[in-house]
């Protein structure tokens, strides 16, 4: 029988509901899995034992008299620790926020408390989702590694075991990135698909938040509940959410899949180009059409990113960046302290750039129903490693881990990212499916689709 | 000293000025870093826009190509 920890979330709750399986025992199996390899792993910023054990019994209780509030029901989960939570510390990982503790939830904590989800704790996050690992937190496939970032704790704990889900955010790719690095799943929504009310803002125009998971098919509760308007979060689009289970059909035939010949396979480990090379042809298998399509444009991607996260960021924290920069991070002051400089104007031709970054991909999507790319180019650094050697040239770990990645913030495009293997080091590498704005439920029904032919996301570490 | 060298030094200038004004009690080495950084990224987004039509809207055509209301380019 599959071991507690290594239940995916439509099992979980087909045992919840035949009365094999309680939420309370689904807690305290992980909970005990927290306790014996936390120490190791750190992913968790706090454990809340006593209310997540409380609200699984809430949960049963609830079961047992007939009311079902749908899949996540005592379900449990992680929260990324830069979700308000009412009434538990939320740090965002800085010392800026050590003592701050929400009176209410962040509006998609809300949801998920209302789906029944139960909370396990906050887990790491890079200082403000400024950077791509989440300190001191290791990747499970290699403890020597980090497990990326900003979602780190995330993907770490997904991958470790500790939890079924959790929330993530990605301005530069801070869900998929860490979903490559650790072999899991993870959906950037569409911008304004999701309410980022609560969720400690990196860089407003940019900022995305959306759930992960062990499966591309765990993905879907997840985002069916945090998806949606929210009258608190002006950026979110007053749109109807789709039944995104019923996107997962398992069918891609008649659909055209883009594999961009420019960009996204430029200066990258030669097994992620084949290992995603080889998603391309096990969806052609499967009925797709793969063609090939340039996306123009995509020049000085890093540079445009940064010419707008950085002044964002540096607006955001200003009050409490003159009056404490000491009790920042190094490399978060850093990044703070550039963006205080970077000229309006520079802002100014950044967003220009970006508008022809949307028009692009718009061409694009008038050829293909999604795009095929690598989730990273290389696999997790180790915890002290700056930079990638690429022999002729050095690249630091922000920008390998942001350059496949920030071009769909910058376009606001929904992209699910999916495990496709491993590299020589034995680390999990990944790929994304980038649709049109609005379409998540392309992007999951081809990664589901995927993953039903495949077995690489049921592959677990041993750490 | 040639105009753009005069541009740079004028930008780190104001760079230090405005470090101060931010209190980011940044070092000089540091300070320089931010300059050279901030310089090239100027520079590599300038050549972007040069290569866009004067013209070119910030964000209409996408919006109006897929008809989603929101201030991502706003």
């Amino acid at each position: 029988m599959t071991e507690l920890h290594d239940l995916d979330i439509a099992n979980a709750g087909r045992r919840l509901r035949d009365g094999s399986l309680t939420s309370v025992k689904l807690t305290e199996a992980l909970l005990d899995r927290i306790g014996r390899y936390d120490d190791k792993l750190q992913v968790f910023v706090r454990v809340t034992s006593n209310s997540a054990l409380d609200a699984a019994a809430a949960a049963d209780r609830k079961l047992a008299a007939g009311v079902d509030l749908g899949p996540l029901h005592g379900i449990p989960i992680g929260v990324k620790d830069l979700y308000d939570t009412a009434g538990v510390p939320t740090t965002s990982c800085s010392r800026i926020r050590a003592d701050y503790v929400p009176s209410v939830d962040s509006t998609a904590v809300a949801k998920l408390r209302e789906a029944g989800a139960i909370i396990l704790g906050k887990v790491s996050t890079h200082e403000f989702a400024f950077g791509f690992d989440a300190p001191p937190t290791r990747n499970p496939w290699n403890t020597e590694c980090t497990p990326s970032g900003s979602s780190g704790g995330s993907a770490a704990g997904l991958a470790a075991g500790f939890f079924l889900g959790a929330t993530g955010s990605d301005t530069g790719g801070s869900i998929r990135a860490p979903s490559a690095a650790c072999g899991v799943c993870g959906i950037k929504p569409t911008y304004g698909r999701v309410s980022k009310h609560g969720v400690a803002v990196l860089s407003w125009s940019l900022d995305h938040a959306g759930p992960m998971a062990r499966t591309v098919a765990d993905l879907v509760p997840q985002l069916q509940v945090l998806a949606g308007h929210d009258h608190r979060d002006p950026t979110t689009i007053d749109v109807p959410v789709p039944n995104y289970a019923e996107a997962l059909t398992g069918d891609v035939g008649g659909l055209t899949i883009g594999v961009p010949r420019n960009y996204f396979f430029d200066k990258l480990l030669p097994e992620i180009e084949s290992g995603v090379r080889q998603v391309a042809d096990e969806l052609g298998s499967a009925g797709a059409r793969i063609v090939d399509v340039d996306i123009p444009g995509l020049d000085h991607m890093l540079e445009i990113f940064l010419s707008i996260v950085q002044p964002e960021a540096a607006a955001y924290h200003l009050q409490s960046f003159r009056r404490a920069p000491d009790r920042y991070g190094d490399d978060v002051r850093e990044l703070l302290g550039q963006g205080n400089l970077v000229a309006a104007t520079t802002y100014i031709h950044a967003l220009r750039a970006r508008a022809a970054v949307c028009q692009s991909f718009a061409q694009v999507f008038d050829q293909v129903d999604v795009l095929l790319a690598p989730g990273l180019p290389v696999t997790a650094p180790k915890v002290s490693q700056t930079e990638y050697d690429w022999g002729d040239s050095a690249e630091s770990v922000f920008a390998a881990h942001a350059r496949y990645n920030c071009p769909t913030n910058l376009a606001g495009l929904p992209s699910t990212s999916a495990p496709c293997g491993f590299a020589n080091n034995g680390l999990p590498i990944g790929f994304q499916i980038i649709g049109r704005p609005l379409d998540e439920a392309m992007t999951l029904r081809v990664a589901d689709t995927y993953q039903r032919r495949t077995d690489w996301h049921l592959r677990r570490p041993v750490f | 000293m040639s105009e753009s060298e005069a541009s740079n030094r004028r930008h780190d200038a104001w760079a230090t000025e405005l470090a101060k004004f931010t209190g980011t009690e940044m070092k000089v080495a540091h300070r320089g870093h931010a300059a050279e950084f901030l310089r090239a990224n100027r520079e590599a987004v300038l050549a972007r826009t040069k290569a866009l039509s004067s013209d070119t809207p910030p964000a209409l055509h996408f919006d109006a190509r897929w008809g989603v209301r929101n201030d991502r380019t706003a």
